[in-house]
């Protein structure tokens, strides 16, 4: 945005002439009251200044928070102006798979948004939701000219995907090996159909086949194609193989048919054949993956009760999905831990449990359940589901391999074998798809920079200290913008009347009777609106004009196209009204240099 | 109450009513037709900008309506509407009038032909609502002209003929007129024709406006090099304005059958001793002038209605070989004297063959001012060579 150029004469600075001086007698020729023949333009005010307003955007704390680095501030200004298709592009230079992370996010944005302090944060995912519906009409813009460079990702899940489009949108060909015949991941395998239904997900994903995604399905790296063909034929590789096998536990009576692991429980769910369910059934775990699993068994017919060995504020599964899984009749049991599956022959009859008290943190930073003694109790089931973790299949790394914090590899001899990257689930230390996203788009930064020259060592270190959002630095390449996060002190809470809020929870619903239908709903186009009006746009001028209007000396002027705004520091004498008035915060006072 | 209709003969119609002081005001103010009212209520002169707003919702009123949170922004809204070239109106009284006395000054500088109506009402504490000119007095330096009326006809005839006045000068205006007795006390009213007041009183010319095609700078920084220039005019036109009083009024009287002066003399021929005062206790005194009369003793009567500005040769010429002058202040300057007394006194001093002056205070607070208490001062100052102290407070107690 340009600052401190000259301003075009206009009519209302007829270019500047001297001031001329005028010359009275006394009472008998001086006019009546003060006051002056001619504009007084000629006085160039701004000299008085020690103080200077500048238009200086800052980051809004939703962007920031986003793992996926999506420009959510820029994106809502969009919105708000019902500028859908931009703000689809915005949120895409990001995120490839917004329709997705609109419906199965955790939403850290929402944790951390100004609004807050008012009605609530804005329905930040609800609007992503929206905007990725809307996309699915709308084909990815791939502009960049071709680099003759190839890459290829291990695993079609978000990480994966996110690398490989990357990739394409460098001007890089991206080719995806998927050891599955449909593409996803986690996404395909893991969530149930009433969280992300698969057409969403195979809608996006063909949207990047139309880009050029090349996706090998039924393609198993170790089995049908080895890695190390893949690292001969391509620049660079990620590994974003997930954990797509379930953790085990070792209790007497494990070995009955009716007992089930969440992962494969889901799987076999998700590609409808799901497991026979008895009237029953108790799942064991407090993640995603066991209220998935609670859930869907709801579905198919069973009684449902989750046992934990925390409480309920300690499980780590998004808040809404334990709220809908109660709201839907799943009954949780806090503070049990299961030590003996009890069976009759070969048919499970129930779970015998002991109660748990909380004791010091454990490595994970959370309190340490320990076993009360002698209280053990009997949960009546013929079902049971151990949803306690999952593991990695790395079998097609070379034997002895090792992957550092940054996802780099080293073979068994200790050295880094240059361009392999591993990433998502493997490295990120929350394993969520946000976090995926934004691992294989920092993957992808990395070995951008291999393949531009830089040593490998330093470019592998990249997938820690490269920015999150790209998007949010190209669009601020040409705005002057500060690092500063835009705090609810940047806010000008005058300026904003309080609104009723547009995304509502789910209705409770008869799960039995639903089904595998989706819960929750796409905002219609005026709740969106409604959402994207709540937002502040903190940090970000969105061209409210307040500093125009509230500018004493019409010093601040619009642009002839009408997108930005200057200062005419001609006149400005730093008064700041216009910075403490701007709502967003998206102007500052700097000192005027001698 | 049916309005009585009748012609002056010089075309028109006129509708008498049963107004209080207020609402006569009200009235005036709508006849006069001016661009922007503004509003902030005080007692007793709030009546006056209440009827203006309904009669600005029924359209009654075309002006444009400002409500502000204070009488400084009532007076410093003006400012703005006639500096842009607008007929502009205001009421207030008493701490509404000084809490607007920055801007009171600043109409003065800017040459604006504002129109202002104040109720003359006691500055407090103690808090009282009641007759009293202190306020206004308090003001009497600022430069704006100051007409005192003494009844509610008078308050509408001198309101229109404020805005001619003002115009012609480009003087700001104020006119005075006592809470209760006046504002809220109803009395038979003529309402004048609206296109004889229209005849009478033009739109506004300014000779300057704000000008967004023609921009210019109001009230900008004059250095001691022009600033005495500046104020000497304003001076100047005080002293012209005597004229413009007089014949203003007299054309007023011409075209509406009542004419108004600078006084209003009565009974004045070869008395002993004459009463010098402003508003209603003139009209009051007109009763012990009349009582004393009867009774042989020769007193007279002088009202005056242009306290600013002050008819300084007009006094010299009607008080010369006066032997006593009574001068009945409803005000007093602390530790000297009622105001009028002193101007008076200030003007006929130098000269030869004037009067001895007995300044007189009374009616403090809305104290009643009855017959009985303008006879004590004619008792007085017939029994008196000279007063007795600086001033003397009627009827106060002990």
């Amino acid at each position: 945005m340009p600052q401190g150029k000259p301003i075009t004469p206009s009519r209302y600075n007829p270019g500047l002439k001297e001031p001329r001086a005028v010359t009275y007698h006394g009472y008998s020729d001086i006019p009546i009251t003060s006051v002056t023949e001619e504009t007084t333009m000629v006085f160039r005010t701004g000299g008085w200044r020690s103080s200077r307003p500048q238009y200086q955007d800052k980051i809004p704390p939703c962007t920031i928070a986003c793992p996926a680095g999506e420009n959510i501030g820029q994106s809502m200004v969009h919105v708000a102006a019902g500028r859908y298709d931009e703000a689809v592009d915005i949120l895409r230079r990001d995120n490839p798979l917004i329709a997705v992370t609109g419906r199965v996010c955790f939403h850290p944005c929402e944790g951390e948004c100004n609004r807050t302090v008012m009605e609530g944060p804005v329905g930040i995912q609800a609007v992503e939701r929206f905007l990725g519906d809307m996309g699915l009409e709308q084909p990815f813009r791939m502009d960049a000219a071709d680099t003759g460079k190839r890459v290829a990702a291990v695993g079609s899940g978000p990480a994966g995907i996110s690398f490989a489009y990357q990739a394409l949108r460098a001007g890089m060909k991206a080719v995806v090996f998927e050891r599955e015949d449909v593409p996803g991941g986690i996404l395909a395998t893991g969530i149930p159909e009433y969280r992300l239904p698969k057409h969403i997900l195979f809608d996006e994903i063909r949207l990047l086949e139309d880009a050029g995604l090349d996706l090998r399905l039924g393609t198993e790296v170790g089995k049908d194609v080895s890695l190390d063909d893949i690292l001969k034929g391509f620049d660079g590789v990620f590994i974003g193989a997930g954990f797509h096998s379930s953790a085990t536990l070792d209790l007497p009576g494990m070995d009955a048919p009716d007992v089930h692991f969440g992962l494969d429980f889901l799987y076999r769910v998700n590609a409808q054949r799901p497991p026979k369910v008895g009237r029953r059934t108790v799942v064991v775990g407090g993640g995603n993956t066991a209220m998935d699993v609670a859930r869907s068994a709801l579905r198919l017919g069973s009684h449902v009760t989750v046992v934990y060995r925390r409480t309920r504020e300690m499980m780590p599964a998004i808040k809404e999905e334990v709220d809908e899984a109660l709201d839907e009749g799943v009954r949780i049991s806090y503070l049990l831990a299961p030590v003996e599956i009890v069976r009759t022959g070969n048919k499970v009859t129930g779970v015998r449990c002991q109660k748990m008290n909380l004791a010091e943190p454990d490595e994970s930073g959370r309190r340490r359940p320990v076993p009360v003694p002698d209280s053990h109790q009997v949960i009546d089931c013929d079902t049971v589901v151990f949803a306690i973790g999952e593991k990695a299949d790395l079998s097609f790394l070379p034997d002895g391999s090792t992957i550092d914090e940054s996802g780099a590899v080293s073979g068994a001899d200790g050295r880094l074998i240059p361009g392999l990257l591993a990433g998502g689930d493997l490295t990120t230390a929350r394993k969520t798809v946000a976090h995926a996203i934004g691992s294989g788009k920092r993957a992808f930064l990395a070995i951008q920079a291999y393949v531009n020259g830089k040593d490998w060592e330093d470019a592998a270190r990249m997938t820690l200290t490269a920015r999150n959002s790209v998007g949010l630095y190209d669009l601020l390449a040409d705005r002057p913008h500060s690092q500063a996060i835009a705090g609810p002190e940047d806010i000008n809470l005058d300026h904003f009347e309080r609104a009723r809020p547009n995304a509502e929870k789910a209705n409770a619903i008869d799960a039995l009777l639903h089904g595998f239908q989706e819960v929750r709903r796409t905002l219609s186009r005026s709740a969106a609106s409604g959402e994207a009006d709540r937002c502040f746009n903190c940090g970000v001028c969105n061209m409210c004009l307040k500093c125009f209007a509230f500018c004493p000396d019409s010093a601040i002027r619009v642009s002839e196209d009408g997108t930005y705004l200057e200062i005419d520091y001609n006149y400005c004498k730093g008064c700041g009204i216009c910075v403490e008035e701007c709502p967003r915060g998206a102007m500052t006072m700097v000192w005027e240099e001698k | 109450m049916p309005a009585r209709r009748h012609d002056y003969g010089l075309g028109g119609k006129v509708v008498k009513k049963l107004l209080t002081g207020n609402y006569a005001v009200a009235e005036a103010v709508v006849l006069s037709r001016p661009d922007v009212v503004s509003v902030y209520p005080i007692t007793p002169q709030t009546s006056i900008v209440e009827k203006l707003s309904e009669y600005c919702a029924s359209g009654h009123l075309a002006s444009e309506l400002l409500l502000v949170e204070s009488e400084h922004s009532a007076l410093a809204s003006l400012v703005g509407a006639s500096t842009a070239g607008g007929r502009a109106f205001t009421a207030t009284s008493s701490h509404g009038l000084a809490y607007m006395h920055e801007m009171l000054h600043w109409t003065v500088g800017a040459r604006l032909p504002i129109v202002l109506v104040n109720v003359n009402r006691a500055m407090g504490p103690g808090w009282n609502i009641w007759a009293d000119q202190t306020d206004s007095i308090s003001q009497r330096d600022v430069g704006w002209l100051q007409l005192y009326v003494s009844s509610n006809q008078e308050a509408l005839d001198t309101v229109i003929q404020a805005f001619r006045i003002a115009e012609i000068l480009s003087l700001p205006t104020m006119i005075v007129m006592e809470a209760f007795v006046l504002s809220h006390t109803a009395e038979p009213v003529e309402v004048p024709d609206p296109s004889a007041v229209e005849a009478f009183l033009p739109p506004r010319q300014p000779q300057y406006a704000l000008d967004t095609e023609n921009p210019r700078f109001f009230g900008a920084l004059v250095t001691p090099e022009y600033y005495m220039e500046h104020r000497y005019l304003v001076h100047k036109h005080h002293v012209d304005a005597l004229d413009v009083i007089a014949s203003v009024g007299a054309e007023f009287g011409e075209k509406f059958g009542r004419p108004y002066g600078l006084v209003e003399p009565y009974r004045v021929e070869d008395a002993d001793v004459i009463l010098l005062t402003m508003g209603t206790m003139a009209s009051t005194a007109q009763i012990t002038v009349d009582q004393f009369r009867d009774s042989g003793r020769k007193v007279g009567l002088v009202r005056l209605r242009a306290f600013r500005p002050f008819p300084v040769e007009l006094f010299r010429n009607m008080f010369r070989g006066l032997p006593k002058l009574a001068v009945l202040d409803r005000n007093v300057s602390y530790g000297h004297r009622g105001a009028l007394a002193m101007e008076t006194m200030s003007a006929l001093y130098n000269h030869a063959g004037m009067p001895a002056v007995f300044p007189f205070t009374a009616g403090l607070g809305g104290r009643d001012v009855s017959p009985a208490t303008i006879a004590k001062a004619f008792d007085y100052a017939l029994e008196h060579d000279s007063p007795e102290g600086e001033v003397i407070w009627l009827d106060l107690k002990k």
